[in-house]
């Protein structure tokens, strides 16, 4: 039988770190020893200690570092150079807003939609890439662009669905929202969390190679938990000129799709 | 919903393979235009990853909070240094690495954590949560064995086996390479499993 191997082996076999044929020698000198398998099976302990977290997600302590980083965004960042220049701006603002009166302070406004629904709610899809901007009037979206879905919703009172798709150049459908495995039946839409400050929904969605050309990226809250072939219909409807309509409200956002590379 | 002339789209995609969620790089980028929603995305995915680190590197919760809290304030007043491709990992490893070395060159608190690893028995009651769960994974020894490790070594042995960093990310925080990360990784775990073989006694 070979001289079992130092200590320092043990770590290094279960890395990957041995050329093969010394793991394989390794492997199969364990298996006739029972110190050493011994020592092997308490490495292998020693690293899975290690590796349970002492933490888990706690979103208390979430929400502290998102105080302190708004903290730290209010405090002032200029050199004393630009505190002149600053009292300047801040004392034309003061004019402007002595004739100038925005609405109550804290109301929430979304992009469309009626009165009924406009300060409830809001869904926007963006692309992953680029930096969550705003999409420009006739924005460009690459066919593999990931999409990302953020949202606001502070209807408390009665439960809201989302439906979010992009149509193609050829008029097709991809949904982003609800999504589900290409093997089963269309689900009904998935209801809107209450958030009360904007939240992103938790995936991406790459559509499946998209036919280049003009399209729109659609978002529609409803209130009522609809099938997503009903909003098809409905979208389908639109589209050879009559209008279908459904309990909610409805952004549209037109894209130019440019090809894959 | 709907007339019944109406006629039906093709669903092209449902998409079960091609969900995903978005990736701490594009999260990242996000976070580097000034999006706070997505910063806060990166905080619920990996800020407990981040106490985790801090609390066995400093040797205790408090601390170690704290740390992390630094850590991802940090990260957002650096965010415009995030190079998209860029390994996440390594780039929020390297602020808490930097964050725990700072605390540790704060010599009063190096003694005072020194003091309090001495004189804190085995069969200590545990103070938290937290401290339950150190408790609970093969005792208190192994907390403070990590503990008595070098920095070096507890920074290395951290990354590679509670964060799962690869050896090259390890490296790229730790400032050395690959190689040397390899070394200080197997080197802290001989010195650990010293340490084991001695309460198994």
């Amino acid at each position: 039988m070979k001289p079992c191997p130092s200590s320092e082996t043990w770590p290094r076999l279960l890395e990957g770190d041995l050329p093969e044929r010394e793991a394989q020698t390794v492997r199969e000198h364990v298996q006739t020893c029972t110190v050493c398998a011994a020592q092997l099976e308490e490495t292998r302990a020693l690293l899975g200690a290690l590796a349970k977290p002492l933490a888990e997600p706690d979103a208390q302590r979430v929400r502290k570092v998102m105080k302190r980083v708004r903290e730290t965004e209010r405090q002032p960042q200029w050199s004393r150079r630009w505190v002149p220049l600053a009292v300047a701006a801040t004392a034309a603002l003061a004019s402007v807003a002595v004739w100038w009166r925005p609405g109550a302070p804290g109301t929430f406004t979304a992009r469309g939609g009626n009165t009924q629904w406009r300060q409830r709610v809001s869904v926007e899809v963006r692309s992953a890439l680029n930096a969550g901007q705003k999409w420009a009037a006739r924005a460009s979206l690459m066919a593999e662009t990931p999409l990302v879905v953020w949202y606001r919703n502070i209807e408390k009172t009665r439960p809201l669905y989302l439906a979010a798709f992009l149509v193609d150049g050829a008029g097709e459908v991809h949904w982003v929202a609800p999504a589900w495995p290409a093997d089963e039946p269309p689900p009904l839409l998935a209801e809107l969390p209450v958030s009360d400050s904007d939240a992103l929904m938790p995936w991406s969605f790459i559509p499946a190679n998209p036919a280049a050309g003009d399209g729109e990226l659609v978002t529609w809250v409803v209130d009522e938990a609809l099938n997503v072939e009903a909003v098809e219909q409905a979208e389908a409807a639109r589209r050879v000129g009559t209008q279908v309509s459904l309990p909610g409200v409805v952004w549209r956002q037109p894209v130019r799709i440019e090809p894959a590379p | 919903m709907g007339s019944q002339n109406t006629p039906h789209l093709t669903v092209v995609s449902g998409g079960g393979s091609l969900v995903q969620a978005p990736s701490d790089d594009a999260l990242m980028a996000l976070t580097a235009g000034g999006e706070a929603r997505a910063f806060e995305a990166l905080a619920q995915r990996h800020l407990h990853r981040v106490v985790s680190f801090c609390t066995r590197f400093v040797g205790n919760q408090v601390d170690g909070e704290e740390l992390a809290q630094e850590v991802f304030v940090s990260l957002w007043s650096h965010r415009a240094r995030y190079q998209s491709r860029q390994q996440f990992s390594a780039f929020l490893f390297t602020l808490a690495v930097n964050h725990c070395r700072n605390h540790q060159r704060w010599w009063r608190r190096w003694l005072r954590a020194d003091e309090q690893a001495r004189n804190t028995p085995l069969s200590a009651e545990p103070a938290s949560a937290l401290e339950a769960l150190l408790d609970a994974e093969r005792g208190r020894w192994l907390h403070d064995e990590v503990r008595k490790l070098s920095p070096l070594l507890r920074e290395a042995v951290l990354l590679r086996f509670e964060q799962g960093l690869d050896y090259r990310a390890i490296g790229l925080v730790c400032g050395c390479s690959e190689g040397n990360a390899r070394a200080r990784v197997f080197r802290a775990v001989e010195q650990l499993r010293t340490a084991q073989r001695e309460v198994s006694r």
